[in-house]
């Protein structure tokens, strides 16, 4: 496990959508663990931020919530990407890709 | 908090998955928790351990959860909102499709409820600002009028000598304020005429006592009230608007009061009413020593911190002291009278005003009923739809709020109704307002704010009233599959038959009460008016002007005016004859304290009232007065001055068995034998009810000496009015300066005794006729209703050979048990209630039986009509077509 670190400002909403998007329903945990462990520790999400940004994109109608029954049997609440979740992410991933782009530009430029 | 929530947003169809709001945020953290302790727990910690570290790494878990659940039930809040807000949406296009649809049920119900309500609203406005609304003055309840009452008296007098007040001024410390004031009129001269107007006197407490200040302009000043300031008035907005034009450069300008220039300070604000007078037009300051003061003084006091008893208390020990040795004020006591008391006139009027407020209220029972069971029809009649509503799932408290939305659009619809029909009906109202219930009326009589907020308070409670019944019992689960259609006959149900009719009964009953009420005022209102009061008021006109020493300066041109005039005013042409008289209709009301004829002692009982009047020798002929025997009386250089003509009620008091012509009797001990001369055929001249007294008292009148308010009578040979502007011109021909106070026909002057019976009586029979109409018409409903409902078994009836005579006789008689039931019920409770008009009947007693069985018999018979129509309509079913339909 490399050296982690902090989510860019105003990233995580995408993080969060690129995760449901591939169509499984996850709760908050199941989100923050797949971050986790697919960056090999390297993002790692604080949960105080997590929730309050999952419900508000339940509240912006990006994601939809269901209560239900995890596989240890406890009472979870999940998430479930929506269309308008989905063209939210599309925005969101071309924005970034051109931020990166510029940046490899400046990269280059600027080579030792 | 959490059980009626939860029972709204089952009712609302809000939100229905998943736990509340804070719970849920309770739940989602508490799982992460646990979901990160085991993954710690995996790595070898204990469970407890696990827990305490994944608590830790989470952070502060209490105000993470703070801060979701805070956004959380604000959107949840939102979401609510917009989930009601398209709801009601939806109510309410369905129910304006209801209400479009059933175009004239509709127009039905916002009829009935509109007059209902409209009735209740306009009585509703006269009642508030006779009675309810606070007075206009700072802190009304704190103000009283200072009384003084001699011992045995019931009531107190008003007026203080001036000197007395002064004094008490000077070391009051029972008041919190004190206004001392005068009424007095004065001669204003300057504008297009002369005019008497009313130039109030009030110190300079006035504006801080009443908490009302000028609207333009100054108040006044204590410096205003020195001996030998400038004279200053203040003017009333109506007399500044009507001779100034609402001019605002009038403040500084002068005018002549009583010969007297007076510069004008500032404006008093309009509707503005010093207690407890009618109107004023200027305020002047009142001097309490000097040459100006004189005449008794009146008191308005403002009591500090509602301390009544204790201010009565210290205002007695004062007066104690102030009235010491003074004559007729030695023994007397002081009493307060709040001026809250002292609206819309006397007791009398009062409870006739509450009367016509319980009498409204009836008629919005009657229509309230009356709407209620057209809802209970209507009802029964969309059973079907409502039934096929619920099986496809529309729960029960959808519905009700679907219904109660349609009501309550129907309800406001009427509230709108009404509030035109208070509009039109109090502009009726205001004309027949009696004066002497509008003499101190500080708030105008008109649909203002608080009579809209009546009217709309008044819709929605007659909404929901009426929406809850027939929407709980339309959507009544037991019913629900009935309707649907398996059986048609199941919402005519025999419970439901019972609740119309007791409603038509309750309606009848109701009717019958106002019916009652109003027969009874009417009654006696026609025999108040038939009274035959002793003059002959058919184009007789009175010209009543007050003579003063400011009008008539000069006391030579002063005693021979009135002659002159008289003579000027049988010169207009058309003008038959006139007379000139001291005060009619009679100004003056003498209290037989001691009436006695000579040689007899005083009667007993009560002292009656004398209403007296001064007159000319020519006055029985002018205002045709019969005389009955002895003579009329002489010119007044021939005539003594301890002579009198007395009517004949009065003659027969004072000598049962005996002439009276030549005999002598008196008022009181210490006044002067009067000889009687002639008696005169009974005179009403104040009362046409008697009450104050039915003893008429003629003194000879000298024009050449008279003074104060005078009145010259004359007759035309056709309507007076048209001579009015000739009668005004002959007066200020003769005397420039001179003022008119008044000029009426006679008929209107002596009207003014009979305006609160004609109010009543006017209002009352409307209200009863709006009452009778309305329950025939709900009579009308209910039968027709039952005539549609009993199709079959009246095709069934004539199928096997009832006549048509014999259907219709079946249905009216229905229809007239139901009303001589409400009628009996109504009768009774009307003989209960009479009571309430004894003494503002006259001539009749409250049980009157033909008026009693006048109202029965119309009742009956609007019953019987009302019954007809839906009997007609039984008789024209086709047998065959019932038989087809089944």
């Amino acid at each position: 496990m490399g050296e982690s670190v902090e989510v860019v400002r105003g990233t995580l909403e995408m993080l969060v959508l690129k995760t449901l998007s591939r169509g499984e329903a996850l709760h908050g945990f199941e989100v923050l663990r797949w971050i986790r462990d697919t960056t090999e520790g390297a993002l790692v999400i604080e949960e105080g931020a997590l929730y309050p940004a999952l419900h508000r994109m339940e509240r912006r109608g990006w994601l939809k919530a269901e209560w239900g029954v995890s596989e240890k049997g406890r009472r979870a609440k999940y998430y479930r990407i929506t269309a308008a979740g989905r063209a939210e992410l599309a925005r969101e991933e071309a924005r970034w890709t051109r931020y990166l782009r510029a940046w490899e530009q400046i990269a280059v430029a600027v080579r030792p | 908090m959490r059980g009626p929530r939860r029972g709204i947003r089952r009712l609302f169809h809000l939100g229905l998955w998943g736990p509340e709001p804070d719970d849920g945020v309770e739940w989602e953290i508490e799982h992460h928790i646990e979901e990160r302790a085991d993954e710690l727990e995996a790595e070898g910690l204990s469970r407890a351990a696990a827990l305490k570290e994944a608590r830790r790494q989470f952070g502060d878990v209490a105000a993470v959860k703070r801060e979701l659940q805070a956004a959380d039930r604000r959107s949840d809040q939102r979401r609510r909102l917009a989930i009601w807000l398209e709801t009601t949406r939806q109510d309410v296009r369905y129910g304006t499709r209801g209400i479009i649809r059933n175009a004239s049920f509709s127009a039905g119900l916002v009829t009935t409820l509109g007059l209902g309500i409209g009735a209740t609203v306009a009585v509703f406005a006269v009642v508030d600002a006779l009675l309810l609304r606070p007075l206009p003055y700072a802190d009304p309840a704190a103000l009283v009028h200072v009384r003084v009452q001699q011992p045995g008296s019931d009531f107190g007098r008003p007026f203080l000598p001036p000197d007395v007040v002064r004094e008490w001024l000077e070391r009051d410390d029972a008041f919190a304020g004190m206004l001392p004031h005068q009424r007095r009129s004065a001669l204003f001269t300057g504008g297009a005429e002369p005019q008497d107007v009313v130039a109030h006197r009030v110190a300079p407490s006035f504006e801080e006592v009443l908490g009302v200040y000028p609207v333009a302009g100054r108040g006044l000043v204590a410096e205003d009230a020195v001996p030998g300031s400038e004279p200053v008035a203040l003017v009333s907005e109506p007399f500044w608007r009507s001779v100034f034009g609402g001019d605002a450069a009038t403040l500084g300008r002068q005018v002549v009061l009583d010969g007297v220039a007076h510069t004008i300070v500032g404006v008093m604000p309009r509707g503005f009413k010093f207690p407890v007078y009618s109107h004023t037009d200027f305020w002047v300051p009142l001097a309490l020593s000097g040459e100006a003061a004189g005449g008794n003084v009146e008191v308005v006091a403002r009591v500090a911190d509602g301390a009544f008893e204790r201010a009565a208390a210290r205002a007695n020990v004062l007066a104690a002291g102030l009235f010491e040795g003074r004559p007729r004020l030695d023994s007397a006591t002081i009493t307060l009278m709040p001026l809250e008391e002292q609206r819309g006139g006397n007791d009398d009027l009062r409870r006739a005003v509450w009367l016509l407020f319980g009498a409204v209220g009836l008629i919005l029972l009657v229509a309230a009923v009356n709407g209620s069971n057209l809802l209970l029809v209507r009802s029964a009649g969309r059973a079907r739809e409502l039934g096929v509503r619920r099986a496809l799932g529309a729960s029960r408290g959808r519905i009700t709020r679907q219904l109660m939305t349609e009501t309550l659009g129907l309800a406001l619809l009427s509230g709108a109704v009404a509030v035109g029909i208070a509009w039109v009906s109090l502009r009726g109202i205001q004309g027949l307002l009696p004066d002497s219930l509008v003499f101190w009326l500080p708030h105008a009589v008109a649909v203002e704010k608080r009579a809209l907020a009546f009217a709309f308070a008044m819709s929605v409670g007659a909404g929901l009233f009426l929406g809850l019944l027939p929407a709980l019992s339309s959507t009544r689960p037991a019913d629900a599959a009935s309707r649907a259609g398996l059986s048609p006959y199941a919402a005519h149900t025999a419970a439901r038959s019972r609740l119309r009719r007791g409603m038509v009964v309750a309606e009848v009953a109701l009717s019958v009460i106002l019916l009652t009420g109003a027969g009874l005022l009417l009654n006696s209102f026609i025999r108040l008016t038939a009274v035959d009061i002793g003059v002959r008021t058919d184009n007789l006109a009175l010209l009543q002007l007050p003579l003063t020493a400011q009008s008539q300066p000069d006391p030579a041109l002063r005693s021979s005016f009135l002659p002159a005039l008289e003579e000027r005013i049988r010169a207009v042409p058309g003008v038959v004859a006139a007379t000139a008289t001291g005060g009619l209709p009679s100004s003056v009301l003498a209290f037989g304290i001691a009436l006695q004829a000579e040689g007899q002692p005083p009667a007993g009982g009560d002292p009656p009232m004398l209403p007296m009047a001064e007159v000319s020798p020519d006055f029985f002929d002018v205002v045709g007065a019969r005389l009955l025997a002895g003579r009329p009386f002489r010119p007044a250089a021939g005539e003594a001055d301890d002579v009198a003509i007395i009517d004949e009620d009065l003659a027969r008091h004072l000598w049962p068995d005996g002439d009276p012509l030549g005999r002598r009797f008196r008022i009181s001990e210490g006044d002067p034998w009067l000889t009687v001369v002639g008696v005169v055929a009974d005179l009403q001249l104040e009362e046409r009810d008697k009450r104050s007294g039915d003893f008429e008292l003629l003194s000879p009148f000298d024009p050449t000496t008279a003074s104060g308010y005078v009145t010259v009578a004359f007759r035309a040979a056709s309507d007076p009015a048209r001579l009015f502007p000739a009668v005004r011109a002959a007066v200020h021909d003769l005397a420039p300066d001179q003022p008119i106070r008044e000029i009426v026909l006679a008929e209107a002057a002596y009207a003014e005794t009979i305006q609160i019976p004609r109010f009543l009586a006017v209002l009352v029979s409307a209200l009863g006729l709006f009452a009778v109409v309305l329950a025939a018409v709900g009579l009308f409903g209910v039968l027709a209703y039952e005539v549609a409902q009993r199709n079959r078994e009246i095709g069934v009836r004539m199928a096997i050979g009832a006549s048509a005579g014999g259907v219709r006789r079946m249905v009216v008689r229905e229809g007239l048990i139901l009303a001589a039931v409400g009628a009996a019920i109504g009768l009774v409770t009307a003989l209960a209630l009479s009571r309430f008009l004894e003494g503002m009947l006259f001539g009749l007693e409250p049980t009157d039986p033909a008026t009693l069985g006048a109202v029965v018999a119309t009742m009956l018979l609007t019953a019987a009509v009302a019954s007809y129509i839906p009997a007609r309509r039984a008789t024209r079913i086709d047998p065959a077509e019932v038989m087809r339909a089944e």
